[in-house]
């Protein structure tokens, strides 16, 4: 009977999928094509902040300046390089060695169009995050009414806020709104998918072209990896074996979906070498497919996205490639003079 | 500050995605197309049979076990609260209204109707993607309409003493929201 009970589900899949087929019905639905991944025109901004190029430059300052970490040690640039495509290259973030469940750095590339952030997506808006690094324990320590003594202290500074609001006063809102405006203008550059997307099919290789066939189509990448920034900003158990609940700590319990999972990471501009993951525990994108293909650990928050498949090496290769077609380079930043 | 908490949320088993489908379907235009379904399912099942009969052929379990995923249960099949506590199976009030809407992708689509209480809100899930909505009331009240296969619908009615702003927004994707104004 035992070695009977295997080709059941087999036959019946198959046999379901060609019916269903006939029937015109799909669960795949919807079509994607290159089209959907286009770069947007423009970078968003609330209408509660509206970007500008003075608060943006104020925040540029603010971002890399350590004098907003207590001991002066660490500015917000620290563990976002720009040399570390806007993170910090590191399996885990500077100071967390004691830190539970520690998470990797996240880019701050593009993310003007985020909805949620961090990786449980504790923070709605860029404005509302960019408190907590400044405030946490591990990271730069401060309490928020030190930071604006100290900026207040700053003579140089005077100019900047005036400029970026019209009058000097240094506040927390005008603090946030500032690095939020920096963060904005962080926006990945044009990459040679992008000049293929644009009409160029010279622009990226063949086996990227096949990679990105695999993508949309028989490793289902885009169930998650979706917009032009590669990511649908939503939560998800991929069944990484790990203890930390992730979104499912800020979420009522019921919703098990939630539990161990996180944030969709952009593609764009990814460190060839990673580290990859909420906790940086890939370190390769053929060891990340691996992943995928095996579907991860299966648990009842695993993500109903989550559906094993099998590429060849071959194939592998091509969805590495079309993801390093993702990579617009560095972006070249101007480092701002510290005021006095 | 307002405290949210968590009402009408009920843990209950239900059966796989062919029940899924069937529980919500009967109140969507899909009936049709989902009795045709189940019908082939029922065809399906029998040739399948028919043919294991036929070919004998026996499979040793050591080569085709790790690669054999589509063997493996599929996520969809584990256990979620039930959606019976939101209303699908409790008759609409006298003289309230049932609305439909559309998940699409990764938003709400617009809707042009204006609930009021008692009114019951039918929403389907049109994307290929799983949803989890829920709703925040005016005092931070939150609660779950339950976790959304594509097909599915979910529904929440009306508090019969509603009043103010209604919040739809999805645990997974925080991208979609609908504000909705409830007044007597």
């Amino acid at each position: 009977m035992k070695m009977r009970t295997r080709p059941v589900p087999c036959l019946m899949g198959l046999l379901l999928v060609m019916n269903m087929a006939v029937a015109g019905i799909s669960h795949a639905g919807e079509t994607v094509s290159k089209n959907d991944f286009r770069r947007p025109e423009g970078v968003p901004s609330p209408s509660s902040n509206p970007l500008t190029e003075d608060k943006a430059n104020l925040g540029k300052t603010l971002f890399f300046d350590a004098r907003l970490s207590r001991d002066n040690n660490m500015s917000c640039a620290t563990c976002h390089a720009p040399d570390k495509r806007w993170s910090d290259g590191r399996l885990r973030p500077l100071g967390s060695e004691h830190v539970t469940n520690a998470r990797r750095t996240p880019t701050v590339l593009n993310s003007a169009w985020l909805s949620a952030l961090m990786w449980d997506g504790r923070a709605s808006s860029l404005e509302a995050q960019a408190v907590l690094p400044i405030t946490t324990p591990h990271e730069m320590n401060f309490d928020i009414p030190s930071v604006i003594a100290r900026l207040e202290s700053i003579q140089g500074y005077r100019p900047l806020f005036a400029k970026a609001f019209g009058d000097a006063t240094v506040n927390k809102k005008r603090i946030t709104e500032a690095l939020a405006s920096f963060e904005r203008t962080l926006v990945s550059n044009t990459a040679p998918f992008d000049r293929w997307v644009a009409g160029d099919e010279s622009a990226i290789s063949e086996r990227s072209k096949h990679g990105f066939k695999l993508f949309t189509g028989k490793a289902q990448c885009v169930s998650c990896h979706k917009s032009w920034r590669f990511t649908d900003d939503s939560f998800h158990d991929i069944g990484l074996r790990t203890d930390d609940l992730g979104r499912g700590a800020k979420v009522p319990p019921q919703v098990t979906l939630m539990q161990y999972a996180f944030k969709t990471p952009s593609l764009r501009d990814l460190p060839i070498n990673g580290p990859y993951m909420h906790d940086g525990a890939m370190g390769g994108l053929n060891e990340v497919i691996k992943h995928y293909e095996k579907g991860g650990i299966e648990r009842k928050s695993r993500s109903l996205e989550m559906k094993p498949f099998e590429l060849t090496d071959a194939e592998r290769l091509s969805l590495i490639e079309f993801v390093q077609a993702l990579d617009g380079g560095s972006l070249k930043v101007d480092y701002p003079s510290m005021p006095e | 500050m307002r405290k949210a908490g968590i009402k009408g949320v009920a843990m209950k088993p239900i059966l796989g995605r062919s029940g899924r489908v069937a529980v919500n379907a009967h109140k969507t235009e899909a009936l049709h197309a989902t009795h045709l379904l189940q019908l082939q399912s029922w065809m399906v099942t029998l040739m399948a049979a028919m043919l294991l009969i036929v070919c004998s052929t026996a499979y040793s379990e050591d080569v085709h076990d790790t690669k054999n995923h589509a063997a493996k249960p599929e996520a969809s099949e584990k256990v979620y609260p039930s959606r019976a506590v939101q209303g699908v199976v409790t008759p609409l009030a006298a003289g309230a209204t049932l609305h439909k809407m559309t998940l699409s992708h990764h938003e709400l689509e617009a809707w042009s109707f204006v609930p009021k209480r008692k009114d019951r809100i039918e929403i389907e899930n049109r994307s290929n993607i799983t949803h989890a909505l829920y709703v925040t009331y005016p005092d931070g009240t939150v609660v779950n309409l339950e976790i959304q296969i594509p097909g599915d619908v979910v529904s929440w009615t009306v508090p019969d003493d509603a009043e103010g702003e209604y919040i739809f927004r999805c645990w997974i994707h925080p991208v979609i929201r609908a504000n909705m104004t409830i007044s007597e």
